[in-house]
C-alpha cells in the first residue's frame, strides 16, 4: 500500500536520506536548500576528501590552529564525548581507520603500519585547535545527528511543522498532523528484515548504532583507539533524545563508555536508551518508552 | 496450589527468582538493599484475561532498607509451558500490591530477550531506525574489494 507522500529521498554524507512531510508537499526551493546544505557539509567535513576541514591537518606540525565556528562546535562536542567515554570516543581515530583499511580507497584488508598508530593528541579551546602533530578527524557517530538537526531547522525556516528527517536510519521527528507521533520500527541488530521494537517519535531525535553495517575481516567501524581492536561486547544501541545530535552523541557515548558510565552518558544528553547484546537480550534504561518485541 | 511441579523446574524457578531479585537489587538506586526473605510461593494467580501462553506465575518478596524505612517488593514471574520467563511484574507489598511507577522500572532494568517481529507484520510504520548504510559508491566497489580478501 503506497502512501500518498513517500518522502523526499536523496544521498548525502555517505548515506541515504528521506524526509517525510505530513499534510502538504515539500516545496522545490526547500528541497534545494536542504541539498545545498548537505553538499556543503560533506565538502567541509568528509574524511574522504583531501581539502576538507577534517583532513587539513593530515601532514601538519604540532601547534595551534584557528578553525571555523562550525568545526569548533563539532569538536567541542567531540571533546565532551571523549571525556564521557574515558577516551574511547576520539575523532582522531580517523588516522587509525585509514590504517585499518577504512579510508579513501576502501581497501578491506588491514594495511601495514597499523601497530605503529598512536592516537594523536588534540584539544579545542574556543575556536582554536591545538594538536601535537598530524591528525585526521572522523566525525562519525556525531556529524550525521548534527546534520539531521540542521536540516530540520531548514524545514522550520520554510514553515514546515509536521516532518520527519531520516538520515540513514537516525532521525528527528516533530509529529504528523494533529500531534500524531511518527511510528518508527527499530531494526533488530544484524537482521535487516526484523524489528526489535517500536518507538513513537514526537519532537524527538532517534539514533541507532550497530556493529553490522560496516563490517569486514573482523574489524568494524567502532574501534577502540587504545587497544586498536574492535569493540565486541555490545551489538547495538538505540537512543532517543530531544534532538538528533544529542541522540547520536548518546549512542556513541554509551557504546564506547564502560557499562558503569552508561547512565551518566545518557543523562548528559538527556536521552533514554536501549542496549542490544550479542546473545539476543536487550537492556532498557529505566525511562525507556516504546514497545519491545520480547 | 501447584504442588505437582517437577523438582527440576522448581529449582530453575528458584534460581531465576534469585537472579531477578539480585538484578533488581543492583539496579535500585538511592537505597541500600538488604534481602531479608526470598522464597517462592508457587500459588498461581488467576488473571482477568486468560493467556494460554502463560502456564503459571510464581512470586517472591524481597525487602529493602531505604532511607525512608523498609520496602517490600514482590516480583511476580509469568512462565510459559516450557518454564521460560515471559513477564516480570513488580508490586509494592506494603501498598496493597500497587504497581508503583518506580518499581515498574525495575522490570525494564532487567535483561529482556528480544524475539522480534518481521517488518512485514508491522502495519503502520513510517520509518525504520537503523544504523547507517554505506554509500552507493562503496556498494558498487564491493565486488572488486571482496576479491582482495
Amino acid at each position: 500500500m503506497e502512501k500518498e507522500n513517500s518522502g523526499f529521498t536523496f544521498e548525502g554524507i555517505g548515506t541515504s536520506w528521506c524526509i517525510l512531510v505530513d499534510g502538504e508537499p515539500l516545496r522545490q526551493d526547500a528541497k534545494e536548500r536542504v541539498l545545498d546544505f548537505i553538499r556543503i557539509f560533506n565538502a567541509r567535513f568528509s574524511r574522504f576528501l583531501d581539502n576538507s576541514e577534517v583532513t587539513a591537518y593530515r601532514e601538519a606540525g604540532a601547534g595551534e590552529y584557528a578553525i571555523s565556528e562550525e568545526f569548533a562546535l563539532l569538536l567541542a562536542r567531540a571533546e565532551q564525548l571523549r571525556r564521557l567515554t574515558g577516551g574511547m570516543y576520539d575523532p582522531a581515530v580517523g588516522g587509525l581507520l585509514e590504517h585499518a583499511g577504512y579510508g579513501k580507497t576502501y581497501c578491506l584488508t588491514e594495511r601495514p603500519g597499523l601497530a605503529k598508530f598512536v592516537l594523536p593528541k588534540w584539544h579545542i579551546s574556543g575556536s582554536k585547535l591545538a594538536i601535537d602533530g598530524p591528525v585526521v578527524f572522523d566525525l562519525g557517530g556525531m556529524g550525521k545527528g548534527y546534520c539531521i538537526d540542521r536540516v530540520s531547522r531548514i524545514l522550520e525556516d520554510f514553515g514546515y511543522r509536521h516532518y520527519l528527517v531520516d538520515g540513514g536510519g537516525d532521525m528527528y521527528g516533530t509529529s504528523k498532523l494533529e500531534g500524531v507521533p511518527w511510528e518508527v520500527a527499530l531494526e533488530y541488530p544484524g537482521k535487516p528484515d526484523m524489528a526489535a521494537g517500536i518507538v513513537k517519535l514526537r519532537n524527538e531525535g532517534l539514533a541507532v548504532s550497530d556493529i553490522f553495517r560496516r563490517r569486514w575481516k573482523g574489524w568494524h567501524h567502532i574501534v577502540d583507539p587504545h587497544l586498536r581492536s574492535p569493540i565486541m561486547h555490545t551489538v547495538g544501541i538505540v537512543a532517543a533524545a530531544g534532538n538528533a545530535w544529542d541522540a547520536d552523541c548518546a549512542t556513541s557515548a554509551i557504546f564506547l563508555a564502560d557499562e558503569s558510565r552508561h547512565q551518566e552518558a545518557a543523562k548528559h544528553f538527556g536521552s533514554r536508551y536501549l542496549v542490544f547484546r550479542a546473545d539476543g537480550t536487550a537492556h532498557a534504561s529505566h525511562d525507556w518508552e516504546g514497545e519491545l518485541f520480547t | 496450589m501447584d504442588g505437582m511441579a517437577p523438582a527440576r523446574n522448581k529449582l530453575w524457578l528458584i534460581v531465576g527468582v534469585i537472579v531477578i531479585a539480585a538484578g533488581a537489587l543492583f539496579l535500585y538506586r538511592f537505597s541500600t538493599p538488604v534481602v531479608q526473605q526470598v522464597g517462592t510461593t508457587s500459588a498461581p494467580q488467576t488473571q482477568d484475561i486468560p493467556d494460554l501462553a502463560i502456564a503459571r506465575e510464581v512470586n517472591a518478596v524481597a525487602s529493602y532498607e531505604t532511607p525512608g524505612g523498609t520496602d517490600k517488593v514482590r516480583f511476580t514471574l509469568s512462565l510459559d509451558s516450557e518454564g521460560a520467563i515471559v513477564d516480570v511484574k513488580t508490586t509494592d507489598v506494603l501498598n496493597g500490591e500497587a504497581v508503583s511507577e518506580n518499581l515498574q522500572k525495575f522490570s525494564q532494568g532487567l535483561l529482556l530477550l528480544i524475539r522480534g517481529k518481521t517488518l512485514s507484520e508491522l502495519k503502520s510504520i513510517d520509518r525504520v531506525g537503523k544504523s547507517s548504510l554505506t554509500t552507493a559508491a562503496y556498494n558498487s566497489a564491493l565486488p572488486d574489494l571482496q576479491k582482495q580478501l
